[in-house]
């Protein structure tokens, strides 16, 4: 934390695409990570979370794994099905701790995993800025 | 006023001069006017009518019209234009009316010079009014779009109104909605403030989940600390502080809350903090479950598992478990040392390919295939044994049952196998055992057989001859001679008998037919068998007064316990001293138990051969005696007494004699049972002689020459012989012999067999059969009788019973004969 209160992303700040239906918790990754200076784009269902991230160009994908229409693991499997947004990080958010569901995102490509029981958001926005960085 | 463009006046005058006159007047006064001069009513009114006036002058008298209705035409067409009367005669009345009536002025034509100054003045006004005009228009235009502005705002207002109270209906629905929602939720919501951890919200259920009024909960500080269970308090404080300084925004455990009176029960846990952007905890949202239920059902489940886990663990058999597709899931410590395989390398493998031999593993599959098509199978449920396969390559034999379960999974099989290499060899070391002993039993059986056949056969030379030469006229030594032989020979025979006797009851062959045998009978009759060595010996043999009373019984084999009380009172007898005496008795030391003593005057047994009194073969001494005994008698006693489920005990001391005696079961005296004894005499009165053939089948010749001895005594009986089977029955069918003696040990064939063919004989049928054996083998009488044999007599025989046999078998058959 910075300790200056909100910073508005500049123009050429970091992209951030949280897809969440919780929304308790996509506001508060909101903002913690518009604190940290990035900008965030969001979308409560897989589905608009696949086309935004189609749409438009992101550095890192936030993903939750059990979703309304289009569970997070058929975006993921669609993201790096496709050449435009195969290179893009996803973090998935899960409530699972089961050791095959993490290994099976690990798997299918995603770049980390965190369970959403005792997330911790300095833990979650430390490996994103270690990612973007 | 120059710069003003010409004023346009319209004049009624009907006096050109005058007209003249007057817009000189204006000119001279430099007031510039276009003059419209008109002298009639209609042109007048056409002028008014086309408009574009600034002005109207009127003259008061005119021919044809008058200047007050010109007036009046003007106020109401153009009211806005003064109008100004020029007159030479307008009466003061009049021009006061006019002017109330709006006229602006009057001028006489005497005093025109006054009239550019009123015309002046007039247009001045004329514009003031047209301007005010203007204004008050500007006013009222102003005024009624401020009106409409009023309008339109206060609809507006009125829709926001009422916007608002549809939103708050909305909101009072919602705020309803979710008291309804969380007054019957199991779930209780409450909202910290993290500034000084004091609940700001609880939802209504608190009061049934928890006990509490929500009044008592909001506000005070620190009060959530007292909601927790004392031994997780410290523990939730842990998480908590954890997760503020991780800035954790999602929190999930499981803690006991405590309810108002004190008990707790189990809840789901879930916060959720939100923090400012200085990482400070802003609210807490904090979602508690009752999940008592299930951490009950969890406990259980968990208790049934560690129990299930443990008696696994600890099983003496091999469990393992294997699931639907042939798959390890389950693996004991057993199994890890009956298969060499540990667990987490065997967990996961094919079972078949870990435990089956190769060669089973094909039926394995099919059986797998067949149970999952048909959930039939040969082996599920059943005890099985099979060969399974170490991890060394061993094979060893096992035993199991398999059993399926079905889970959420897909099915099970689970098996608990045995390894029964160790009973397989103890099976086959028991049987090896057994059939050793029976052949080893068989073999005893042979030998007895054989020596009961091979002893008795001379003896019955000895015997017999010696019978024979002991009626004959002999010296007295020679008699003496053979008394020694006929009593040698009979101790042998005891002894031969005896030993038999003792084998059949440790082969537990010995038969017995259990009856009530009167007391009396059996008393009396072996004093009377021992009389004649009693008074041989010089001792009286006495029975006690009540001994022979009438109606006692007991359940006794009557030949067997004959023996034993033949066997008692001869030791009795025996081991006296000369003038002894010896007494028999009876007492009932239970009501149900029947006590026979047999008392001596011997010299009693001390203690220390007490011991070896009923061992076989042991004489305690009496070797040196001269006293004929076997020393088989007393212990062949006790096992007959107690093959009858009886005892045979001894009271002794050494110097005052002994007490044999023994003890069976009372029963009632089936009263008048006479025993048909064959008295001895039949041999002292022989038969009237008859003409009879006798063939004897026989290989022994000394046994046949015996036999010729024998039947010396019945002179009209011709003896004839065959020494093989075979031979005698073609004699016998030549022959035609009246009785037929059979021994039953030929060289050819059984004796039995050549029964068997007489009596299907229908030429031979008829001939009475006395069959002589040397095999004493108990059950043979039952079943040579069956064979159709007409007496059995077991070597070596009395002559005497050889002839009443042979006398009772002749005469049968010629009363059948008779007349």
């Amino acid at each position: 934390m910075t300790g200056q209160g909100r910073i508005l992303p500049r123009e050429d700040a970091r992209r951030i695409l949280l897809v969440e239906d919780d929304r308790f918790l996509r506001r508060v990754c909101e903002t913690s990570l518009q604190q940290r200076g990035l900008a965030v784009a969001s979308a409560t269902n897989g589905e608009d979370g696949l086309r935004l991230a189609k749409e438009q160009p992101f550095d890192l994908i936030l993903l939750d794994w059990l979703m309304p229409r289009m569970p997070g693991i058929e975006v993921l499997a669609d993201l790096k099905a496709d050449a435009a947004t195969r290179e893009i990080p996803v973090l998935i958010l899960s409530y699972s701790p089961r050791e095959e569901d993490r290994q099976r995102a690990l798997d299918m490509g995603a770049t980390g995993y965190f369970v959403k029981a005792n997330l911790s958001l300095k833990a979650l926005c430390g490996e994103i800025e270690r990612l973007l960085s | 006023m120059n710069d003003r463009p010409a004023l346009r006046v319209l004049h009624l005058e009907d006096d050109p001069a005058d007209a003249a006159l007057v817009a000189e007047t204006l000119r001279s006064e430099g007031i510039a006017c276009d003059i419209v001069n008109v002298d009639k009513r209609d042109a007048f009114e056409a002028a008014l009518e086309q408009g574009g006036l600034d002005l109207i002058l009127a003259d008061y008298h005119l021919p044809s019209f008058d200047g007050v209705t010109a007036h009046s035409m003007a106020a109401v067409r153009r009211p806005q234009v003064p109008f100004i009367f020029v007159s030479g005669t307008l009466g003061e009345d009049i021009a006061v009316e006019q002017l109330k009536n709006g006229a602006v002025d009057y001028v006489l034509k005497q005093r025109l010079s006054r009239l550019p100054s009123s015309v002046r003045r007039a247009i001045r006004e004329a514009e003031d009014a047209a301007e005010r005009a203007r204004a008050e228009e500007e006013v009222r235009r102003l005024n009624a779009e401020l009106e409409q502005r009023v309008v339109e705002r206060t609809a507006q207002l009125m829709d926001a109104k009422r916007l608002v109270e549809a939103r708050e209906i909305e909101l009072r629905d919602a705020k309803s909605l979710l008291e309804d929602l969380l007054a019957a939720s199991p779930s209780i919501v409450f909202r910290i403030d993290p500034e000084n951890f004091t609940i700001t919200y609880a939802s209504p259920n608190v009061g049934w989940l928890l006990g509490y009024d929500v009044s008592e909960i909001i506000g005070v500080r620190n009060f959530w600390r007292r909601l927790f269970h004392a031994s997780d308090l410290d523990r939730a404080v842990d998480h908590l502080h954890d997760a503020l300084s991780a800035c954790a925004v999602h929190v999930e455990h499981e803690y006991r809350l405590c309810g108002k009176d004190g008990r707790y029960r189990w809840f789901f846990s879930l916060m959720r903090i939100e923090y400012d952007e200085r990482s400070r905890p802003i609210t807490i949202l904090w979602y508690c479950s009752d999940i008592s239920d299930r951490r009950a059902a969890q406990q259980a489940l968990l208790e049934t598992e560690e129990r299930t886990r443990a008696i696994l663990r600890t099983a003496n058999d091999a469990f393992i478990g294997m699931d639907g597709n042939g798959c390890i899931v389950e693996w004991n410590e057993r199994a890890e040392t009956m298969f060499g395989w540990p667990r987490e390398e065997a967990m996961g493998r094919m079972l078949s390919e870990t435990i089956i031999p190769s060669r089973y593993r094909e039926a394995h599959r099919n059986g797998m295939l067949g149970y999952e098509g048909s959930g039939k199978s040969s082996v599920v449920n059943q005890r099985l044994e099979l060969s399974a396969l170490r991890r060394d390559g061993a094979e060893f034999p096992v035993e199991l049952t398999i059993w399926v379960s079905g889970g959420s999974m897909g099915r099970t099989f689970n098996a608990f196998i045995r390894d029964i290499t160790e009973r397989k060899r103890a099976d086959t070391a028991i049987r090896q055992a057994k059939d050793d002993a029976e052949r080893a039993n068989h073999a005893k059986s042979e030998f007895l057989s054989r020596m009961s056949h091979d002893l008795r056969t001379p003896l019955n030379a000895v015997l017999g001859f010696a019978q024979i030469l002991a009626g004959e006229p002999l010296s007295a030594e020679q008699h003496d001679s053979v008394r020694q032989i006929l009593s040698g020979g009979r101790h042998l025979l005891d002894l031969i008998n005896e030993v038999l006797d003792i084998a059949r009851i440790e082969s537990g062959r010995l038969g017995l037919s259990p009856e009530a045998v009167g007391l009396r009978d059996v008393l009396t009759q072996a004093v009377e068998l021992i009389a004649p060595l009693a008074s041989h010996r010089q001792v009286s043999v006495v029975v006690a007064g009540d001994a022979l009373r009438d109606g006692r019984a007991v359940v006794a084999d009557r030949q067997r316990l004959s023996q034993v009380l033949l066997n008692l009172l001869s030791n009795a007898v025996k081991y006296n001293r000369a003038g002894g005496r010896v007494t028999v008795s009876v007492d009932e030391p239970t009501p149900n138990t029947i006590r026979i003593k047999v008392t001596d005057t011997g010299p009693g047994i001390s203690s220390d051969k007490l011991r070896m009194l009923f061992t076989p073969f042991e004489r305690l001494g009496a070797e040196s005696t001269g006293v004929e005994g076997t020393g088989l008698g007393l212990a062949l006693s006790r096992s007959l007494a107690e093959a009858m489920n009886g005892s045979l005990g001894v009271d002794t001391e050494s110097g005052r004699g002994s007490t044999f005696w023994v003890e069976l079961a009372a029963t009632v005296d089936p009263g008048s049972m006479m025993i048909d004894r064959q008295p001895a005499a039949a041999a002292v009165s022989p038969p009237p002689a008859r003409e009879a053939t006798v063939l004897y089948i026989e290989d022994n010749l000394s046994n046949v020459r015996l036999m010729g001895r024998v039947l010396n005594r019945r002179p009209g009986v011709t003896l004839v012989h065959a020494e093989r089977g075979g031979l005698g029955l073609e004699m016998a069918r030549a022959r035609r012999p009246d009785a037929i003696f059979l021994d039953l040990n030929l060289p050819d064939m059984g004796g039995d067999d050549v029964l068997r063919e007489i009596r299907s004989d229908d030429g031979l049928r008829s001939i009475p059969v006395i069959v002589l054996t040397a095999d004493a083998t108990n059950g043979r009488t039952e079943l040579l009788r069956e064979l159709g044999a007409n007496h059995h007599l077991t070597k070596p025989f009395e002559i005497d019973k050889v002839l009443a046999a042979l006398d009772s078998v002749l005469v049968a058959t010629t009363e059948a004969e008779g007349p």
